[in-house]
């Protein structure tokens, strides 16, 4: 398997300046949240197959988001160090008048009854609307919720009118409920963040007898390279016609003339493309699928999760022709570029080793360290530095172990629970059913692949939760994104409905000797 | 010029201090009193008319006028002479571009230290008025810790002359002070450490160092830096030249926090670590090194030292073979070893596990990486050299007159591929084999540590052989060497060497021989403690003698301007 | 007279730096011959010293061809724009007789101080006579703020070869900013600035000054000999600081060429070639404004010290070693890498030359108007040859010296070009050097 290198990418200078402007644009005004994932919806006579218990009989929406003009979510940790202990509640309205979008499958029963009810142009009375408080947090929090949290927001929408525009293509049905009034029906609002806490997941050092060896990680990306000629082409970012292609014909010339010679769509505009100028990153099923292109390759770097034959990486046919999410495209570069700027240093520490070639037994420690990386004038992340291990509860709780064995000098792990990979800016990544393979280089090094299932949902919003501009500097739409990672669900079955949450992915690692403290005590 | 002790009597003392170390566990270690017997006398030399370096004077400003002065201005870089910088001190001379430097400072110095609020004042004339006792009295005092000793009435007058006219054309009392402390700032008497003789009451005939004179060395030795106010009413009384009241200044000295600073300069000026300001390596090839890593190299050895010699007081020798040390956060990466967590914060004690290629000061980058002349790899030659001159004492002479390089450059071989197969070359030429022999033996057994103190078995894929001799005796490695000179007596020896000159300001001559032996023999009686040789020295008549000064006869060169101008 | 204004600056990016190129004399101050100021002061000579380390290769550097229009050969290419106004010296020696050959030290010793040093080595040493840039200072600068400006391109202050006699060189200027706040800082007083008021804070600095010299009586009493003459020497200097003190407190003569630029910004400072390089034309510029403006009237640079470590980062070894350990290529005949830091050494004293000869004055230009002695420490350094030594001479002094030819000492000692150079500025001086380098025949073919 050879992956090529494509030296594509913008400027990472301009780039964050580009970050910095729009985040302090957009810090005062209030972040609007959305998420992509089941939400529920009960109106009287409208019959619904939502599966959960508690909302049986209920319709459910495939995705959402408040406000009529949802803004750009903060990136949280740009300028000071980030708080990863935050929970934060949901955003929806205090009071009315205001609005809901959500999107309907179009494969629903609910569909032709909610159709009638938006068609008939009737107020409703009341709706009730459930979202989960989880899915509802920002995108870059893990910590656990707050006890008195509910599973799940409810609302009573008050004098309901229902909009319902029409794309025929599209997988999703949109609908814009506007409300009157709003009662929270089991939370108040929570206008700040409130801090929360966390347990270690792990005891370190663990008791284990034989060599350890510590690495600092100096590279951690998503294993989608695919050489050049792979791709037929690569994804592109939405055009103007994409803008223009759902607006009635005279609104459409109106606006073109109004804009004149005076230049191209903006992309805060551009996410407003869809029909009823509705919010198309947020809600990606409601205009039609541009496709997305995928690499033509039989083969791609990553584990067999699922034990039946070949390579579970299926993240690799959705990413491997998306320009900025290649090795030295946008979001990678910058993660790395910031590890050593006040972000946790992921280290990897193997113990247990009585034979480096051949040893049935060995453990591998996830962990986190607040000492920086330290890098050489050619910007190489420089090696045998020692990293004090972090007590703070916000990296402690992501501390991971695993079980592992060494064949002829490659070693691979079991599975475990789950991974949870800080990064520098604006992803988190958690992977679900880690597992690892290492090697040892002989100058000191390693290289190694983490594959596992990422929740499919969590990985398109944080493509996206800035609302709009990484289609942009990513350079991919993100219906494109959407339908092909639902396509693509291969994992994290769900219990009730059978449907596939998770995306088989896999991961470069690359990591440097490194050192923790030598207190003289256990190995 | 003697260099260092005939190796005749080198082998007498080797016995002679084993047989001492046997007497001394039996008797108490600072007992040195008991052991004065009379010590054979020194050289009787000029006195001294030594510049203060950088260091001195800036802590002399700072003991003077507060922590708070900033120094401005470029000083001179430092030049050694005869193995010491305090020997280069004695020789240096002053250019017209350093004078105005000093006279900067001086007028920096002046206008802070009167604004700061150190200079009391006691008295306030009127506007326009000029309190000339008052002048005297500030402007005396002051002068008394800059000269480092009380001014004469002449002096003082002039001082207040400027002072006065100073005062005048700014109408201004303060501004007149300042003036006058800027004169004082400006004079050699502060810049040099003036030393005069006088005739010795005790030895008719004689001639010894003026009380303030001693006072400054013995200060100067213990803790670099100008006497205190106690020291020099010591001085003034007279105590100096009692030995039980000299012996309780020195003691005093001695058990102060200051005393670890007089410590850490002697061995910066011994160990060459002037080469460490502006020493530059390549990057590229190293790529962990950068000033701050140059910095932490010196700092550890300097920690080590104190740590070994001051805290502990131990012996000098084991400094060649302690694994104890101290270690932060970028020489723990140097040395690819875990550091404790206090250590990736800042400084943490360290000792070296037995499987680690470390133990010695030799074996740290403080040595290792000093060579200022060789950014991309290391150099067997002047490492050779540095233990040479720098631990032992033997100046490694220049190359002879009739040396022809031509025949040394053979054009057609390539380049080697270790530096042991690059230096054979000079080995096998007479010419150049009586200096590399010297050097060259010691430093090829060295090459295990690249240039800036990796550890590295291999160079360019070739085994690096580490084998050499020392005194005729074969080693191998880096502790081998260690071991070789832990035995070897002229290691010792020349540190007392080393401090002797460093305490009179010259290099030992042939008439003070003698007590260079005596104190050798004392300090392996002293189990190699170097405080107890610091005080050996601070108390010793040698360090207080001096020659009558000779007659002026010989028309100088300024005297010729002020003549034709 | 006609009206004058103030011209514009004239600003030039000189390898990234911005540096502003001074002015003409304008020609309103010349008398009618374009030859001497209006007041009937002759334009002053000036004079410096240009060093650079290790050598050339004997058959790429020297020519063939001697007198007016000498051939050019590779090594010498920089300066051919300049040719007539060098003149080159060949078979000029450091004859040592019986003294030790001290590497990369005997030989520039021999020519600048005009004898055969005792001690030292590749890294400095003694010298028993002042080096010549000394004694024309002491000659010419006494009517200028300062005496002489030392300066070196690699970022080391010990680095100079302008002494007294004894073991401390002056010490050199490194850093531009530095070199730019001491002569155009607070004190500098423009010579073209109508008014002028003597400063009292500058008479009473000086009245400390000469207050200081009253120690030396008491001091010259109590020390010994050896040590008299430093006290001697501290005091000269200060009364060299007082007397530069005391130009402050004059008029200056205006001088139109002076216009002070902006500071320069900070650059990196260090041995790697460019980085020197740059250094140079940085510091170079600062010494013509600095001449131009009359704030001096001697200088001495050095590219780096004689053991060169000039070096290109990531390569291991420096100059100096290159030369002893690089073979010589058998098909080109010398050593590929020392030989491109011969050629980047000639370039630099090509860069000198140009920004001298880019100064305008009366009819001809600063670098007419000056003496230049560049010179290195070996003929081939990888041998430490110390036979015909590379010598150069730029500039005519106002027409006093014959510029532009290659001339051969046919083995003489290499102190006649510096006793032809004392005598073409006017020195009394019959004859100079010491032992077998002691001569009082100078090069009469180059003397007006």
């Amino acid at each position: 398997m050879a992956f090529g290198r494509f030296d594509g990418g913008i400027g990472l200078r301009a780039v964050f300046a580009a970050m910095l402007a729009l985040a302090s644009t957009f810090a005062a005004a209030p972040a609007t949240f959305a998420y992509i994932g089941p939400s529920y919806l009960r109106s009287e006579g409208v019959a619904g197959d939502a599966r959960p218990a508690d909302f049986a009989g209920w319709v459910r929406a495939e995705s959402n988001y408040w406000t009529q003009r949802p803004e750009l979510q903060e990136i949280r940790g740009i300028r000071d160090n980030k708080n990863d202990l935050l929970f934060t509640g949901p955003q929806a309205p205090a009071q009315g008048p205001n609005m809901l979008a959500i999107s309907i499958s179009k494969a629903s029963p609910s569909l032709e009854p909610l159709m009638a009810l938006c068609r008939s142009g009737n107020t409703i009375p009341a709706m009730t609307y459930a979202e989960s408080s989880e899915l509802a947090r920002h995108p870059q929090e893990h910590g656990p919720a707050p006890r008195d949290v509910p599973a799940f927001y409810q609302y009573a929408l008050r004098q309901v009118q229902l909009a319902c525009p029409v794309v025929p293509g599209a997988p999703e049905q949109a609908f814009a409920i506007h409300f009157a009034a709003i009662d929270w029906l089991n939370y108040r609002p929570q206008p700040a963040p409130r801090p929360i806490t966390a347990a270690p997941a792990l005891t370190w050092p663990g008791h284990t007898s034989g060599a350890r060896r510590t690495f600092a990680i100096s590279w951690f990306a998503a294993a989608v390279d695919a050489s050049l000629g792979q791709c037929p082409r690569m994804n592109t970012k939405p055009s103007e016609a994409d803008y223009y292609a759902l607006l009635p014909r005279d609104a459409a010339a109106r606006e073109r003339a109004q804009r004149g010679a005076g230049g191209g769509i903006g992309p805060d505009l551009m996410a407003f493309r869809g029909p009823d100028r509705m919010h198309v990153t947020l809600m990606p099923g409601i205009v039609s699928d541009p496709g997305n292109v995928a690499p033509h390759s039989a083969a791609a770097p990553g584990f067999d999760l699922d034990l039946r034959d070949g390579i579970d990486n299926q993240l690799f046919t959705v990413e491997g022709c998306v320009e900025g999410l290649r090795r030295r495209g946008f979001l990678p570069m910058i993660f790395n570029e910031g590890r050593a700027v006040g972000r946790p240093t992921a280290l990897l520490e193997v113990s247990g080793i009585d034979d480096p070639q051949n040893d049935d037994e060995v453990f591998v420690t996830f962990l986190y360290s607040t000492d920086p990386l330290r890098r050489s004038p050619a910007k190489t992340v420089l090696g045998d530095y020692t990293f004090r291990v972090a007590a703070d509860p916000a990296f402690t709780q992501d501390f991971a172990r695993f079980r592992g064995r060494i064949v002829n000098g490659v070693l691979t792990t079991e599975p475990a629970e789950k991974l949870h990979v800080h990064e520098v800016t604006a992803i988190e990544t958690t992977i679900w059913k880690p597992r690892l393979r290492i090697q040892f280089l002989p100058d000191g090094r390693m290289k190694g692949l983490i594959g596992g299932y990422l929740d499919w949902r969590r990985r398109f919003t944080w493509q996206v939760f800035r609302a709009s501009d990484y289609e942009n500097t990513i350079g991919m739409q993100a219906p494109a994104l959407y339908n092909a990672l639902k396509r693509a669900a291969d994992g994290l079955a769900d219990p009730l409905t059978g449907e596939l949450n998770g995306i088989s992915a896999a991961f470069d690692i690359e990591g440097v000797p490194a050192f923790t403290p030598n207190e003289g005590t256990a190995q | 010029m003697m260099a260092k002790i005939k190796s005749g009597r080198a082998f007498w003392l080797a016995s002679a201090a084993a047989g001492l170390i046997g007497l001394a566990v039996i008797a108490p270690v600072e007992d040195v009193t008991a052991k004065s017997t009379a010590a054979p006398s020194v050289a009787a030399a000029p006195p001294g008319f030594r510049r203060l370096n950088e260091a001195q004077y800036i802590r002399s400003v700072e003991q003077i006028f507060g922590p708070a002065i900033k120094v401005p201005g470029r000083f001179d870089p430092p030049l050694r002479e005869q193995g010491l910088l305090a020997i280069g001190d004695a020789t240096v001379t002053v250019s017209a571009s350093g004078i105005e430097q000093y006279e900067l400072r001086a007028r920096e110095i002046a206008a802070q230290a009167m604004a700061g609020g150190k200079v009391s004042v006691p008295c306030s004339p009127a506007a326009g008025a000029f309190d000339a006792a008052c002048a005297g009295q500030v402007l005396g005092r002051f002068g008394r810790l800059l000269y480092r000793r009380p001014l004469a009435n002449t002096e003082l007058s002039a001082v207040v002359a400027i002072a006065a006219n100073a005062a005048d054309v700014n109408h201004s009392f303060a501004k007149g002070l300042e003036a006058g402390l800027s004169r004082l700032l400006m004079s050699p008497n502060f810049i040099f450490r003036v030393e005069r003789s006088v005739a010795d009451p005790r030895a008719p005939g004689g001639y010894r160092l003026e009380d303030h004179a001693l006072a400054s060395r013995i200060s100067f030795l213990l803790w670099d830096s100008s006497p205190d106010e106690a020291m020099l009413d010591a001085a003034a009384r007279g105590d100096l030249r009692v030995p039980a009241k000299l012996q309780r200044q020195v003691d005093r000295m001695l058990a102060s926090p200051r005393y670890e600073q007089g410590v850490r300069s002697f061995f910066f000026d011994m160990f060459g670590y002037e080469q460490f300001r502006g020493l530059a390596k390549d990057q590229a090839i190293y790529p962990k090194f950068n000033s701050e890593l140059a910095r932490d190299a010196q700092e550890q050895t300097l920690r080590t030292i104190v740590d070994l010699l001051v805290t502990n007081r131990g012996d000098y020798r084991d400094l060649f073979s302690t694994r104890k040390t101290f270690i932060n956060r970028g020489l723990g990466a140097l040395y690819k070893v875990p550091v404790s967590a206090a250590g990736v914060d800042g400084w943490a004690p360290y000792t070296f596990p037995v499987d680690q290629p470390r133990g010695g000061i030799l074996s740290l980058a403080g040595f290792l990486m000093l060579d200022p002349t060789h950014e991309g790899r290391s150099s067997p030659t002047i490492r050779g050299k540095t233990v040479r001159e720098l631990l032992l004492c033997q100046p490694v002479p220049q190359p002879p007159p009739n040396v022809n390089f031509a025949l040394v450059q053979d054009v057609t071989n390539p380049l080697y591929k270790t530096a042991r197969q690059r230096l054979t070359v000079h080995q096998e030429n007479p010419a150049c084999a009586g200096c590399h022999a010297l050097t060259d033996p010691i430093g090829l057994s060295l090459e295990n540590y690249d240039a800036v103190g990796n550890f590295r078995t291999h160079e360019n894929d070739a085994k690096i052989d580490a084998t050499g001799t020392f005194e005729g005796k074969p080693y191998t490695g880096l502790t081998g060497l260690s071991q070789r000179l832990r035995e070897s007596p002229e290691v010792p020896a020349c540190v007392v060497q080393r401090a002797f000159e460093y305490g009179v300001g010259r290099p030992a001559a042939g008439g003070d021989a003698d007590w260079l032996e005596f104190a050798v023999g004392q300090f392996a009686s002293d189990r190699f403690r170097f405080s107890a040789l610091m005080r050996r020295i601070a108390t010793s008549p040698a360090l207080a003698a001096a020659a009558p000064p000779g007659p002026v006869t010989t028309a100088l060169s300024y005297d010729k301007h002020r003549r034709n101008r | 007279m006609s009206h004058w204004t103030r011209r514009n600056l004239l600003r030039g990016m000189m390898r990234g730096s911005a540096v502003v190129v001074g002015l003409p004399l304008l020609d309103l101050f010349l008398d009618g011959n374009g030859e001497a100021l209006a007041s009937g002061a002759p334009i002053p000579t000036r004079f410096g010293t240009w060093f650079w380390g290790c050598g050339v290769n004997t058959a790429r550097w020297f020519p063939s061809q001697l007198g007016k229009g000498y051939d050019i050969k590779p090594e010498l290419a920089p300066i051919a724009p300049y040719r007539d106004k060098v003149s080159v010296f060949s078979n000029f020696n450091c004859i040592l007789d019986g003294k030790p050959n001290l590497v990369h030290w005997s030989g520039v010793m021999a020519t600048l101080t005009g004898a055969a040093p005792l001690k030292g080595g590749v890294a400095g040493g003694t010298s028993e006579q002042p080096t010549i840039d000394c004694l024309v200072s002491d000659h010419i600068g006494a009517g200028t703020r300062f005496r002489s400006l030392e300066l070196a391109c690699t970022g080391q202050t010990g680095v100079s070869y302008s002494m007294r006699a004894g073991s401390t060189v002056n010490p050199s200027e490194v850093d531009p900013v530095q070199l730019y706040r001491r002569l155009f800082g607070a004190e500098f007083q423009d010579p073209n600035k109508a008014e002028f008021k003597p400063d009292p804070a500058v008479m009473l600095r000086q009245s400390v000054l000469s207050s200081v010299k009253d120690d030396r009586d008491e001091l010259l009493r109590s020390l010994g000999s050896a040590d008299r003459q430093r006290v001697d020497q501290y005091f000269t200097s200060v009364r060299q600081v007082e007397q530069q003190l005391g130009h402050l407190l004059e008029k200056p003569a205006p001088a139109e060429a002076c216009v002070v630029g902006r500071e320069p910004g900070k650059a990196e400072l260090g041995p790697t070639w460019d980085v020197a390089m740059r250094t140079h034309d940085l510091l170079g510029q600062l010494a013509v404004m600095a001449l131009s403006c009359n704030q001096t009237r001697v200088f001495n640079m050095a590219l780096s010290i004689a053991g060169s470590n000039l070096r290109k980062a990531g390569d291991p070894v420096a100059f100096h070693e290159l030369t002893h350990e690089e073979p010589i290529d058998e098909k080109l005949g010398y050593q590929p890498k020392s030989t491109f830091f011969i050629e980047r050494s000639m370039e630099t004293f090509g860069s000198m030359l140009k920004m001298m000869d880019g100064v305008k004055e009366g009819a001809g230009t600063l670098l007419d108007n000056s003496l230049i002695l560049a010179t290195s420490e070996s003929n081939f350094a990888k041998i430490h040859s110390v036979d015909n030594l590379p010598i150069m001479v730029a500039g005519s002094a106002g027409g006093k010296w014959k510029a532009g030819q290659h001339i051969s000492g046919n083995g003489d000692p290499s102190s006649r070009v510096g006793l032809t150079i004392q005598q073409v500025l006017g020195m009394p001086v019959t004859s100079w050097g010491d032992g077998a380098m002691r001569t009082t025949k100078p090069i009469s073919e180059v003397m007006a």
